[in-house]
């Protein structure tokens, strides 16, 4: 039971995070503030809600599943992110 | 304790929905694909969280599969803009 508040509070802690990447997003002036907003504010809310299902985890497959999925979307962002803000730039350089 | 779990999964879809509005008010395509990793990333977090909450731990598989294609993404976005752009 104890867990399972524990828990709770974890993924209660992503909340701000996700507040912080979506209002980034909007708000901030250009592309390359934009994705720092995203990437990071982001994935560190999602390592919250990660951690807070691992408290409650049944077994050690699904904690290693849901570290698998972590690591899977922190290797998406840091790779998206920088193709992303590759091509902004070499299509910047390009026109000028 | 469920209906808590739900709260925090409406939160993070407040949120997601917010990043989506980028679209709309949308700039560049480069943005709309950041507003679509965004969905990406919270979607994955929904899925947990629903996961958590109901007990499904199928839904965990589902979030695998989001996080592979949210990756997947960016990388069509960046092929498909650059074999467009004349070098």
């Amino acid at each position: 039971m104890i867990s399972e508040w524990v828990g709770l509070a974890f993924m209660a802690l992503s909340i701000p995070f996700f507040v912080g990447g979506s209002l980034g997003l909007l708000r901030f002036p250009n592309l390359y503030t934009r994705l720092h907003a995203l990437s990071k504010a982001d994935n560190l809310g999602l390592g919250f809600v990660v951690i807070g299902m691992l408290v409650t985890a049944d077994s050690w497959g699904e904690a290693l599943k849901l570290v698998l999925i972590w690591l899977l979307v922190l290797a998406g962002s840091a790779i998206g992110g920088y193709l992303v803000a590759n091509s902004e730039l070499e299509k910047r350089n390009r026109n000028g | 304790m469920t209906d808590a779990y739900f709260c925090l999964a409406m939160l993070v879809l407040i949120t997601m929905a917010a990043g989506l509005a980028l679209i709309k008010s949308g700039t560049t395509p480069a943005d709309g694909v950041l507003a679509v990793q965004l969905s990406g990333t919270a979607g994955v977090a929904i899925l947990l969280i629903l996961a958590a909450a109901t007990g499904v731990k199928s839904l965990l598989d589902v979030a695998v599969v989001y996080a592979l294609l949210a990756a997947g993404l960016m990388i069509v976005f960046v092929k498909v803009r650059s074999g467009q752009d004349p070098k």
